[in-house]
């Protein structure tokens, strides 16, 4: 009886633990975390990256590489096109991600559903999330 | 889009132009924000219901009927720092040959962002439509001025009430007026125009023509493609802003970025009808489409001052595949399998190569569809500061990149670019292009056209309600 009792005693710890544990990005400003931890991602598929951040993407473009040339990424962005454009014109960058990708991958935004060009969606976490992240850069000030 | 044809009537009523009246319309849509310096300023296509416009003899119809639809005004509304907000008109009188190599089309010079080859007549008038002065620009540049002193009297033809007469002007018969109908339909912002009717003569016209003077006002800069402040106040006839008032001395200005690379385009046309040159490109476009891989060549010269070309090499890297100690080297070329244009790895490449060899100053690039770039160094001291204030950015074992706040400004202008509609290689030169001339690169970006001529690429930023634009405004 005794044994059973500690065995759920370190069942109730553990989910405590599960739930206490939360995304790294909360909000666009946190991004630097990602820098901070960036040795965690590197290596790792893009998708473990993307599950750390609460905030919703609003935009991502992808820039593909497909030579030594160059290294591929994708640039995640928390406001939308004319907000950013507002921010850019006057001299500041808003929070932005860029993750650079060791793979060749194929992204043409002319080929993108028109509703959702700009948007990230599970689907692209499906086609793109195992990518291989070799890099983290982030910028931004709001 | 030619501004002159627009009308704020959009679809249903026809534009009128060149006729014999003095209706004007600003078209408020196509209106562009710019702030310069301690400006602010709005540029707004202008529309003249009526307009006179002097045509250039020995032209044919068409070609007079398209010379008029060229021709181009603007309002500006502007202010500075805390002054009151003031109007002036600005009209683009183009040469005949600068209109004819722009197919007729010059709407994309403006007051604050003039087309580096624009050649022709500046005139600026306040909003009465008084002439504040007269400029006669060759390739961006102020050749003559002409400014009318205002007296009162009578015209010289004694017929119409003008009221005033210049003393450097002549008021005489205008050849060859024309009032041309158009008629056109609002897509999105831009006017369609679906035809014009052929130009009808209205008959001689008198109007002032005004002589070259010795205008006393100092010429507000040499260059008043990219006009900073003070040139702006000389431009618009106001004292500069700030604390110097009066003139003075000109502002320093930064080069013509078409003349500072004349003479390096004008060497890389020469090589590129080397037959060396020819084979060479060949080849490495042969074997790249072959495995899909980087292959190049160096250029050099032998004691003969002959041309010579490395043997070819593969690339397993972002090294460029290039031999940078071949005998006299003063170039390399290397194929892109992805079809896009030269790499900031290019670019770093060749500024350190640049460093120790001063003569080895050029890297050309081919892709697969077979356009060719070339990124040339043209001002190494600028190249050098570049590097050391804007080092690269790499992750181990990777290509390098820009580093910020470059970097940003390239993925936006790509971003930007690709969002209207651009290819991801356009966006790309174009970005690349803008940004090697903004932060002073000292490297030019070159491209060849279908005859095999190089020109610079030049971009331009300008920005309409918020956002920027960026059009390319190429060297010719």
């Amino acid at each position: 009886m005794k044994s059973i009792y500690i065995l759920n005693l370190l069942a109730l710890l553990f989910s405590i633990n599960i739930c206490k544990a939360q995304q790294l990005v909360q909000k666009p400003s946190d991004i630097n975390k990602l820098k901070l931890q960036e040795s965690i991602f590197v290596n790792k598929p893009l998708k473990n990256l993307i599950k750390e951040i609460k905030p919703q993407i609003v935009m991502v473009t992808g820039w593909p590489s497909k030579s030594t040339e160059r290294l591929g990424y994708f640039v995640f962005r928390f406001v939308d096109k004319k907000s950013y454009d507002s921010t850019r014109k006057n001299s500041k960058t808003p929070y932005q991600i860029t993750v650079f990708i060791k793979e060749t991958f194929q992204w043409n935004n002319h080929e993108r559903n028109k509703d959702q060009k700009l948007n990230w969606t599970n689907s692209d976490t499906n086609k793109y999330g195992n990518l291989t992240v070799v890099g983290i850069k982030i910028s931004g000030e709001q | 889009m030619t501004p002159g044809l627009l009308s704020e009537s959009e679809s249903q009523d026809p534009l009128y132009m060149y006729a014999t009246n003095q209706g004007k319309s600003p078209v408020w849509n196509l209106g562009q924000v710019f702030e310069n310096g301690a400006y602010d300023l709005v540029t707004l296509p202008l529309m003249y219901k009526v307009r006179n416009v002097q045509v250039p003899e020995n032209l044919n119809c068409l070609e007079k009927e398209n010379y008029i639809r060229s021709v181009k005004s603007e309002m500006v509304i502007y202010k500075v720092n805390n002054s009151p907000v003031k109007c002036r008109i600005i009209t683009f009188l183009p040469d005949v040959n600068y209109a004819r190599n722009r197919s007729y089309d010059i709407s994309h010079n403006t007051i604050t962002r003039m087309d580096t080859a624009y050649s022709g007549m500046i005139v600026v008038k306040d909003s009465d439509e008084k002439i504040i002065r007269i400029w006669q620009i060759q390739h961006g540049k102020i050749i003559k001025k002409m400014k009318p002193v205002v007296v009162t009297g009578v015209n010289a033809a004694g017929e119409n009430s003008i009221g005033t007469e210049s003393t450097h002007c002549v008021f005489q018969p205008v050849a060859d007026n024309f009032r041309v109908v158009c008629f056109g339909t609002m897509v999105g912002d831009v006017l369609v125009i679906d035809h014009c009717n052929d130009p009808e003569p209205t008959g001689t016209e008198y109007d002032f023509v005004c002589e070259e003077v010795d205008d006393d006002t100092p010429l507000p800069c040499d260059d008043i493609s990219t006009p900073e402040d003070e040139c702006l106040g000389g431009i618009f006839g106001d004292d500069p802003p700030g604390d110097g008032g009066g003139g003075g001395d000109n502002p320093p200005t930064e080069p013509d970025p078409c003349s500072q690379a004349q003479s390096f385009v004008s060497n890389i046309n020469v090589f590129s009808q080397n037959p060396t040159y020819s084979t060479a490109k060949n080849n490495v476009l042969a074997s790249g489409a072959t495995d899909q891989k980087e292959h190049g060549v160096t250029f050099g010269k032998n004691s003969n001052g002959e041309i010579t070309v490395s043997p070819l090499s593969t690339g397993n890297s972002y090294n460029a595949p290039v031999n940078t100690n071949w005998q006299g080297a003063f170039a390399d070329l290397h194929n892109h399998p992805d079809n896009l244009p030269p790499s900031s790895a290019d670019m770093y490449g060749l500024i350190s190569i640049n460093i120790n060899k001063s003569d080895y100053s050029t890297r050309m690039v081919v892709t697969v569809d077979g356009t060719v770039y070339a990124l040339v160094v043209i001002d190494p001291t600028k190249a050098t500061s570049f590097v050391n204030q804007y080092p690269k950015q790499q992750i181990a074992n990777y290509p390098p990149d820009f580093p910020d706040p470059i970097f940003t400004d390239f993925t936006d202008i790509k971003f930007d670019l690709v969002t209207k509609g651009l290819s991801a290689k356009v966006a790309d030169e174009m970005a690349l292009a803008f940004v090697l001339d903004k932060y002073n690169s000292g490297v030019a970006l070159l491209k060849q056209d279908a005859n095999g001529n190089f020109h610079r690429l030049k971009t331009e930023q300008t920005s309409s309600n918020g956002a920027s634009n960026y059009i390319a405004s190429n060297c010719l």
